[in-house]
């Protein structure tokens, strides 16, 4: 009973250890964006700010077309995730599953292209894009990200499926089942923790990539919320540098829905599990 | 935004749509058709925050010549321009009719043969107008062999904030020479203040700062040559004797304003931008914290900053030209230089037309003031401008930081430069 | 099994078929073409291009920097991924104990990855800097020592690793987390039931199972890190001198700083080439694993 209670307190420690790694630098960020810029850095740093205001967060609204920027940024993350899972889902089976020719080497070429860095590949994508009239459309970004984040979304759910004993579907496929619905019925259930998280995770990442819809959204149309973070500017002025004023509040703003995310699937993620099933 | 505090109001509408006319006459276009109406549609690119104040100048462009408008909001650093629209130029199409162009981006964008020359829209008479600084600026970085393919219409000059109510204190002046900088350290000392400090942190702002004291020193920075080297050792002697914070080679400019607006500064180099951060620190300002007066200079060199720009240009692959130049006509012409200089004081630049509807108030008269005394060099240019920055900006920080010696720096900055012929 | 193995080619391909068609149009082309690429002199501001055959690599090799650079850049890989691992498989245990706290860290676990990699950057460049730093006068406070962070060639260093792995340990936990549930109960009870302890039960039974997870994602990690430069740019820009410069912001200075296509091809070739043997020296490694479990 003893070594229970030392245990329990250790591990609150470590859980306390945690919470405070993970949100002093949050608190930092979120404190800036309740500062006013006049008094945004001071030495010796301030711990609690005795002023707080809202106005940075109402010139942040002014100063960006917030509305648009969010619904591409919702459409663009939300199309990049599912898109991604889905392909990866099937590719994943057919790797963790089905021993066919030249196997390793498909598997390897996925991975190798994940390994080129974007800026490589932007040029040449622009002229096929420009052809296929994709530049500046939210399609055209889904498809971009959606692809991108495959190699990783195949590479973990092919470990994850392996993971689930092979005599599963060979079960199944002794009923009669077919492949569709052995992996909707079967594998799909038994990975859903990992489906879920993935989704959270490309979803995520899709929210803060910058970089694609720099090049690829020119207007309304499909420019994200991320091009707020390079758009913001208060003056012309050379470098007149990032401000951090509306940066960190913008940030706090897209923060926001990540969070709602990762707690709408929360339950999926935890309790979708494997544990009742593998029986 | 605070920037956009002083409105464009019913006068200066008024007055500015009588003067269009005018400098639609004085500026004639020879090869195109006066077109009384169009239907034509054209992207203009401007930064954010410049949107606002600057639409209801492009409403009244579009009711004189019937050509709509939209804004598309450029990136705020010059070289996320480049990664924005290089793809795009590359493929032979551009977002954009007309582009409000970084000094990172211009220079590329020209050579790259991207830009359309704009020798049509400017002559004599329209140049007559800019100050010299202006057009020695124009000559070297906006134009390739006497064409010219970019108009500037933000002007950021380097200045000299002073602390007037400390200096005043210590019973000095402000700083004329690097000797005066280090009498000052000595004084401010006693009080734990520096007596100078620019943000030289990696990337681009640590460039920023050697090109300032460079240019005081009267050195060729891409040369690094001997004054450059005695530049360098002036910077690194104030971080040494503690004239100057050594924790600034790692500032961004809000942590520069942040210490000298917490009375850790005497002076300070900062862009023009400044000057609304201090007055919104309603607490903290008064008029003698936050002077401007002529930059110092090196014993044996001159009293000297340098300034950078924003500019129009058309892409080549734009399929509204004719709408494209006429708007840059419009922007341009001098009668609409004084109130947008007013509506934004981005927009500010040395001109006469500026300087004569804007008088003596605010930001304008230091601009003035730099202007006359002849303290305004050139940003320093190099072909491969990108590059040769970046390789100042590494040495020169890592000089500060103690990363090379003296002689590495030198040695290998000028290897370096020389390697950039090669490619 | 029977119908599959008859056509197993077929029906995987058909599995596949959607990731591939995608990864080939937005990767395998624009490689090609950046293969082509690193063997010109490609700059539009200097002309069509011309073809130069190794000379972007020569130049590359022969570069003072890079080969700083290149050190910079597998030591910034390998402590990052081996930490952003060992941290994150803490993170994931705590998060799947019995702690009645748990929810609310897990729901907490994902934000340092939700702030866009940019603000983190800035946030740490503010929070560690000598005379404003919210995280250096803590540090200070807790531990009498005072580090000028951001100043130093070592401290910037570990400074911006640290950062990377604050930013990148959460996501490593929520898939080892994951992982970690898809361990099926009936063993770790019957494990318990035999008498084994918690640290037994996880070294004898979860952790061989969760560790191909654990690899694939180290790998992965690998493969990523090795190219991103985001937060390098926004936190230290590479300094103090060239004490913190990555491969592939280098890149990137190359083709948008410089229009310098041709290097910048280059760069990204060599970049391929060091994530190429990572990557294959990781599947070998996870093949191995993956044998010994099964």
């Amino acid at each position: 009973m003893k070594q229970r209670r030392t245990s329990l307190i250790l591990g609150y420690c470590a859980f306390a250890l945690f919470v405070f790694a993970v949100c002093f630098p949050v608190y930092w960020i979120a404190i800036s964006s309740f500062t006013p810029r006049s008094s945004l850095l001071s030495s010796p740093p301030t711990y609690f700010p005795d002023t707080l205001t809202l106005d940075n967060y109402r010139r942040l609204i002014d100063s960006l077309p917030f509305r648009e920027y969010l619904t591409n940024s919702i459409l663009f993350a939300f199309g990049s995730a599912l898109l991604a899972v889905f392909v990866s889902f099937t590719a994943a089976y057919a790797f963790a599953r089905i021993e066919f020719r030249f196997r390793n080497w498909f598997f390897a070429f996925f991975m190798l292209t994940a390994t080129l860095p974007s800026i490589a590949t932007v040029i040449p994508l622009f002229r096929l894009y420009d052809r296929l009239g994709l530049v500046n459309t939210t399609q055209g970004l889904v498809l971009l990200m959606g692809s991108a984040q495959a190699p990783f979304t195949i590479w973990i759910l092919t470990s994850f499926i392996r993971q689930i004993p092979k005599e599963i579907d060979e079960a199944a496929r002794m009923d009669g089942a077919g492949l569709v619905r052995i992996l909707v019925q079967m594998i799909a259930p038994l990975t859903k923790p990992a489906i879920a998280t993935l989704f959270v995770i490309n979803f995520i990442l899709s929210w803060n990539e910058l970089f694609y819809p720099l090049v690829f959204a020119k207007g309304l149309e499909a420019k994200t919320m991320t091009l707020g973070l390079v758009e913001l500017t208060t003056s012309a002025g050379e470098g007149s540098g990032r401000p951090w004023d509306l940066m960190s509040a913008l940030s706090m703003v897209m923060v926001v829905p990540t969070v709602i995310i990762v707690a709408l699937f929360q339950r999926m993620i935890v309790q979708g599990l494997t544990r009742g099933a593998v029986k | 935004m605070a920037r956009t505090d002083k409105r464009f109001d019913r006068r200066t509408l008024l007055k500015s749509a009588g003067g269009t006319a005018a400098a639609a006459t004085m500026i004639s276009l020879p090869g195109l058709p006066t077109r009384a109406q169009s239907n034509a549609e054209i992207v203009v690119s401007a930064q954010a925050f410049s949107h606002e104040p600057l639409q209801p100048f492009v409403d009244e462009f579009t009711a004189q010549t019937g050509i709509a408008v939209t804004f598309f909001a450029n990136p705020a650093a010059g070289g996320e321009q480049v990664a924005q629209l290089t793809p795009q130029f590359a493929s032979s199409s551009t977002p954009v009719d007309v582009l409000s162009s970084s000094d990172e981006a211009a220079p590329l964008f020209i050579r790259a043969g991207w830009m359309e020359p704009l020798n049509e829209i400017v002559d004599e008479t329209f140049w007559s107008d800019f100050d010299q600084s202006v057009r020695d600026y124009v000559a070297i970085w906006s134009s390739i062999n006497d064409e010219v393919f970019r108009i500037p219409h933000g002007w950021s000059v380097g200045f000299n904030w002073v602390r007037q109510d400390l200096l005043d204190g210590y019973g000095l002046t402000a700083p004329e020479t690097w000797d005066d900088i280090r009498v000052l350290g000595e004084a401010a000392a006693g009080d734990g203040m520096f007596a100078f400090a620019d943000a030289a942190s990696k990337p681009s702002l640590a460039f920023v700062y050697a090109a300032y004291i460079v240019a005081q020193s009267g050195g060729n920075i891409f040369a690094f040559d001997e004054q450059t080297r005695a530049a360098f050792e002036f910077a690194r002697e104030l971080i040494d004797s503690e004239f100057f914070p050594r924790d600034a080679a790692n500032w961004t400019y809000d942590q520069l304003n942040a210490s000298y607006m917490g009375d850790q500064l005497v002076t300070m180099r900062q862009w023009s931008f400044f000057y609304d951060v201090a007055r919104d620190n309603t607490e903290w300002f008064a008029e003698e914290k936050a002077s401007i007066v002529l930059p110092p200079g090196a014993p044996d060199g001159q009293r000297a900053t340098w300034a950078g720009a924003w500019g129009w240009m058309i892409p080549k692959f734009s399929e509204n030209k004719e709408a494209a130049l006429e708007f840059i006509k419009y922007i341009s012409a001098p009668d609409l230089a004084g109130p947008l200089a007013e509506a934004m004081s981005d927009y500010i630049i040395p001109r006469t037309s500026v300087f004569d509807y804007l008088g003596d108030e605010g930001l304008v008269r230091y601009h003035k003031e730099y202007a006359e005394a002849g303290v305004i060099t050139p940003r320093p240019f190099h072909p491969r401008v990108s590059e040769a920055q970046a390789i100042v900006d590494t040495y020169f920080n890592g000089y500060l930081l103690d990363q090379y010696s003296i002689d590495d720096v030198i040695s290998n900055g000028q290897a370096e430069i020389a390697a950039l012929d090669e490619v | 099994m029977r119908r599959l193995s008859r056509q197993p080619f077929l029906v995987a391909m058909l599995l596949i078929a959607p990731a591939l068609l995608l990864r080939s149009v937005t990767a395998a082309w624009p490689f090609f073409n950046n293969a082509w690429l690193s063997l010109h002199r490609s700059n539009p501001t200097l002309g069509p291009d011309v073809y130069i055959g190794f000379d972007n690599y020569r130049r590359l090799f022969r570069s003072t920097t890079f080969q700083e650079t290149t050190e910079f850049t597998i030591l910034y890989t390998v402590a990052s991924t081996i930490l952003e691992i060992a941290i994150g498989l803490a993170i994931a245990l705590l998060l799947n104990s019995a702690l009645r706290a748990r929810s609310i860290g897990r729901a907490m676990n994902l934000i340092p990855w939700a702030v866009p990699v940019v603000v983190t950057g800035i946030a740490f460049r503010f929070g560690l800097d000598s005379s404003f730093g919210l995280f250096s006068d803590l540090f200070t406070r807790v531990t009498g020592f005072q580090v000028d962070w951001l100043l130093d060639r070592w401290p910037a260093r570990m400074s911006i690793i640290f950062t990377n792995v604050w930013r990148n340990a959460p996501f490593v936990a929520v898939i080892l987390l994951a992982a970690l549930q898809t361990v099926p109960e009936e063993i770790l009870e019957a494990a318990k039931i035999d008498g084994a302890n918690a640290v037994k039960a996880f070294t004898s039974i979860s952790l061989p199972l969760i560790s191909p997870v654990m690899l694939s994602i180290g790998v992965f990690f690998l493969i990523w890190q090795v190219s991103s430069f985001d937060l390098v740019l926004s936190m230290t820009g590479g300094g103090p001198g060239n004490s913190t410069q990555v491969l592939g912001y280098q890149a990137y200075l190359d083709a948008f700083q410089s229009l310098n296509f041709g290097r910048s091809a280059a760069m990204s070739m060599v970049l391929l080439s060091l994530v190429a043997v990572t990557g294959l020296l990781g599947m070998m490694l996870l093949r191995r694993v993956e044998s010994r479990v099964n």
